[in-house]
């Protein structure tokens, strides 16, 4: 093999451009003093290369390159000719001879030598790209930098707020609110969809940016927050809390307090706090209450109420509702009037606040309740005679748990009372009794009692006619002067009963019972006298007795919300209601305010039960106002859009009275 | 200076004085800036959590604590003006021709009132927290502050030890140091004879610097890939073959000459891996702190558009 090496010039070669021709098996390359050809370069091994023309199957002339790796292997490549190598710093021409050297022959290869570096320019090299390694340590700053913030603003930011406004049209009408959140909610998705469709509900949307969780009462329409954030940059408005809770009663009735700023601009919000929990939707907050029971005179004049300013140290007295008898010229003059008493004022007779814990005398408070009941006497720890001997009665015997955790059954006296206090008339035939709760229906009773008996005859009487006390036999009938002078001695009779039972021996026992005026007439009906009828089939009989309805009430403390009794199960009810000490059925057994102070303090007052106005009182309390009518100009509006009409009356006036 | 390729910018503090005047060296860099104008900015940010956390927990808003109180709002205004000023030191120290305070009160400031802004920002919050923008801006936040506590820590500590590893040479200086060490190895390699070349070009070829920042951290920047299985360095296997053949006169001088060489190579090397390992760990906090400023500043765009979006 003969290979023409031809050097390249270049100024910083050591030896002359000149062209060596080599004869041999191989051409043995390196910067080994004893190469073929040898190259100034240490960082090659001292043989790089080893070179030798080859012939391949198709008899094409081609060049066999080893090459000689630094950790020791030796590597094997066949390269065409016209192309190069690189070997350091130097790079290699396989020239075909016939290009390169066209005149003459027998020369299988031309090596033509380039030095594409000089040492100078190579270790320059090799410090830059480390330099440029070193440099890029770590990620870039910028880049991540730049895509974190663009990450961000886009899936927090800009496609939250596509997927709500990117229809343009952000306040939607009631009807797409409903479903879009029926579609949110999870309906459209089936738990078995597939893994597309459950993705499409993990997308960006703009629940990351709920402030908290949802009260548990909106949670299931969470995902729309559009149902109450109809406007962007507007604050939640009362229309929105309105279209679902429409009968929402107000708290007031008064228009003239309506139309104070007062109502007039306070707002759902205020009070009801969302994306705060359970526990936000509840107002608790007793600022809210105080902002105008502290002193409500400032503001309310007309409205008499008390200044509440807290409940352990300025809250009044109760005020138990109780009941005046009112006299017959009363009922006379005042035609309104329809009971024979009537309740009073609450303002009027408070208990003393400032008798803070001891339960007040029974005396203190006394309301016409026209029942003799001495609650004394059957809770007495002696216990009461009773048709089965001597009975201890509890406040559980007669008060039975209604089951709403408030109240109690009412009491009836055949289930309560009649055990003991029966309501027989006849001493001889004590299995005989009056009906309860009809003055009418006992005289019936009594007087068909007697007739029966005067006719049946076989009455043991003194004053009994003969033909009363005469047996009958059977199927004997009584001559018909007989049967009229029996039929006197039943009325007689009758007549000294009723009497007795009504004003001795039974009702009285309990009852106030009054003896009515005159022998009234059979009353008639207007309208039937009109047309000529006369009720002559109706019951006739008029009692000449009458018993005064009672005055009984469920609820004394009109103000509050009915109490909770179940809940304050775990103490005695005498620890609170004095009856033990009661002799009387007209005492009001309400305990006083101190009682509660016992247990119940504001918020943040030690050792007590941390209480806010709104665990007893109510706010949306108005009988005939609805919180929705309260703005005049919403009222006022009935245009075929109401949210549109009600929106812009809400919209006027955003800032509230309250501290926010 | 040509180190500004190679090395990490120097601690802001530094960055103000002017070129050729190291930072004085026994004060300290750190010391320098976070007492800067006597401690006036830990006064400032010490007043200013005393007074956040007064009014927090003076202030009973009737629906709770919570960011939409005047008082959120007012802290979180506090908390947006810190976080774009404290951003803004990322601007400032790159203007040296700006007149407005010197970087070293800068960079007091800075470190001072973000330590303040977590308080602050934490009380915007009321310890509310969830999975929301809301909650993402106040960690992103925190990350943002842990990660510069880092960052002051870090420039108090490895500056010193840089200086010292670095023996009053610059690391360019080292690399060109360690280059010509390569370059005189191989020579007197190449004298002893082709096997000994070779198996020092194998050592040199097979030493790599890393540019991972996980390798720097580690103290692993330079690594030697080892060919057969790595029992022991390359240096000694290298000794310890050059030891075992019989040498006599010029050749046995040479070998000891070599040997002697490796070593200072290896030795150059060590050096070069520690002040790598310096660098990655006094500029690693820049990775986080910097993104995660940006990052920040995007969740609070965020959170503060929603809040008013749905107000």
């Amino acid at each position: 093999m003969k290979v023409l090496i031809r050097h390249q010039v270049t100024p910083t070669l050591r030896k002359p451009p000149a062209e060596t021709l080599f004869e041999g098996e191989r051409l043995r390359i390196g910067h080994g003093a004893d190469q073929d050809l040898v190259l100034a370069d240490l960082r090659i091994p001292a043989t790089a290369l080893s070179l030798r023309t080859v012939t391949d199957g198709r008899g094409a002339r081609q060049v066999e390159i080893l090459r000689v790796r630094a950790d020791g292997t030796v590597e094997t490549r066949v390269h065409a000719f016209d192309s190069t190598v690189d070997c350091g710093r130097h790079r290699l021409h396989l020239l075909r001879p016939a290009k390169a050297v066209p005149a003459e022959a027998g020369i299988d290869l031309v090596v033509e030598v380039q030095e594409l570096r000089t040492a100078r320019d190579d270790r320059a090299r090799r410090l830059d790209a480390l330099r440029e390694r070193l440099g890029r340590i770590g990620h870039s700053r910028r880049v991540v930098s730049i895509g974190l913030f663009a990450a961000i603003v886009l899936i927090s930011l800009l496609l939250p707020a596509w997927l709500r406004f990117g229809d343009g049209q952000p306040p939607r009408s009631p009807e797409q609110l409903e479903a879009a959140a029926r579609q949110l909610s999870g309906a459209a998705v089936p738990p078995e969809a597939g893994l597309a469709a459950r993705l499409v509900r993990w997308r960006p949307d703009d629940r990351q940016w709920q402030p908290g969780p949802s009260s548990p009462s909106h949670a299931w329409f969470e995902r729309d927050c559009g149902q109450c954030h109809e406007q962007p940059f507007v604050q939640v408005e009362d229309r929105s809390c309105l279209r679902c809770h429409e009968t929402t009663a107000h708290h007031v009735e008064a228009r003239e307090q309506l139309d104070q700023a007062e109502f007039r601009e306070a707002h759902c919000t205020d009070c009801h706090h969302e994306h705060r929990g359970a526990a936000g939707m509840a107002a608790r907050q007793d600022q809210r209450c105080t902002d105008c029971h502290a002193e409500p005179g400032t503001r309310f004049g007309t409205a008499k109420m008390t200044p509440v300013a807290n409940f352990s140290f300025s809250h009044p007295g109760f005020t138990p509702q109780i009941a005046r008898r009112v006299s017959a010229e009363q009922q006379a003059a005042d035609p309104a009037i329809k009971a024979a008493f009537r309740w009073i004022d609450p303002e009027a007779l408070p208990i003393d606040p400032k008798a803070p814990a001891a339960l007040p005398s029974p005396k203190v408070l006394q309301s016409d309740s026209h029942l003799k009941y001495p609650h004394d006497l059957h809770v007495a720890q002696a216990g009461i005679k009773g048709p089965n001997g001597t009975q201890v009665l509890t406040c559980e015997n007669c008060h039975e748990a209604d089951g709403s955790g408030i109240g109690f059954r009412p009491i009836r006296m055949e289930t309560h009372c009649a055990e003991c206090h029966r309501l027989d008339f006849e001493p001889n035939d004590p299995s005989r009794v009056v009906p309860h709760g009809n003055e009418a229906a006992v005289v019936d009773t009594i007087r068909d009692y007697y007739a029966r008996v005067a006719l049946g005859g076989g009455v043991m009487a003194a004053d009994a006619p003969t033909a009363v006390q005469l047996r009958r036999r059977p199927g004997e009938a009584l001559a018909s002067n007989d049967a009229m002078a029996a039929l006197a001695w039943a009325d007689r009779r009758s007549r000294l009963v009723i009497d007795e039972t009504f004003d001795k021996r039974t009702c009285r026992y309990c009852h106030t019972v009054e003896r009515t005026p005159d022998m009234p007439t059979p009353p008639r009906s207007p309208d039937l006298a009109t047309r000529g009828a006369v009720l002559t089939l109706a019951p006739m009989t008029i009692s000449p007795w009458r018993i005064r309805p009672l005055a009984l009430t469920t609820q004394r403390l009109t103000q509050a919300s009915p109490f909770p009794h179940g809940r304050h199960a775990t103490d005695d009810c005498t620890s609170c209601h004095a009856a033990p000490q009661s002799s009387s059925g007209d005492d009001v057994l309400t305990p006083p305010i101190g009682r509660c102070r016992e247990c119940h303090g504001d918020r943040g007052s030690p050792a007590r039960v941390q209480t806010v106005c709104t665990d007893c009182h109510g706010f949306h309390t108005a009988k005939n106002a609805l919180m929705k009518d309260r703005a005049p100009a919403a009222a006022a509006s009935s245009g075929p859009d109401p949210h549109a009409a009600a929106g812009v009356a809400g919209g006027a006036g955003r800032a509230s009275v309250f501290h926010r | 200076m040509s180190t500004s390729t190679v090395s990490p910018s120097p601690p802001s503090g530094v960055a103000a004085a002017p070129a050729g005047t190291p930072p004085s060296l026994s004060r300290g860099v750190h010391d320098g800036f976070l007492g800067h104008a006597d401690f006036r900015w830990l006064k400032l940010a010490l007043l200013l959590c005393a007074a956040s956390t007064l009014a927090y927990w003076r202030h009973a808003p009737v629906a709770g604590a919570n960011g939409g109180t005047w008082l959120g709002y007012t802290l979180g205004g506090i908390g947006t003006a810190l976080i774009l000023a404290l951003s803004a030191l990322g601007i400032r120290r790159r203007r040296y021709s700006s007149r407005l305070g010197t970087v070293r009160g800068w960079t007091s400031a800075h470190v001072w009132l973000g330590l303040a802004l977590v308080l602050v920002g934490t009380l915007h919050s009321a310890f509310e927290f969830g999975w929301n923008i809301h909650t993402l801006a106040w960690l992103l936040m925190l990350l943002v502050v842990l990660s510069g506590l880092y960052g002051v820590v870090a420039y108090s500590r490895y500056p010193a030890l840089i200086t010292a590893n670095r023996a009053g040479k610059s690391r360019d200086q080292w690399l060109i140091d360690l280059d010509e060490a390569d370059e005189r190895v191989l020579s007197l390699a190449s004298a002893v004879d082709r096997e000994t070349h070779l198996l020092v070009l194998r050592a040199i070829e097979a030493t790599a610097i890393s540019n991972r920042m996980r390798d720097h951290l580690r103290g692993r920047a330079v690594q030697v890939r080892a060919a057969n299985g790595g029992a022991g360095t390359m240096l000694e296997r290298i000794t310890a073959q050059l030891a075992t053949g019989r040498r006599t006169g010029d050749d046995a001088r040479r070998v000891a000459e070599l040997i002697d060489l490796l070593a200072r190579r290896h030795s150059l090397l060590t050096r070069l891996g520690r002040d790598l390992a310096f660098h990655a760990r006094m500029r690693v906090w820049l990775m986080l702190h910097v993104p995660m400023t940006l990052a920040l500043l995007a969740a609070l765009t965020g959170h503060i558009v929603s809040v008013f979006l749905y107000w």
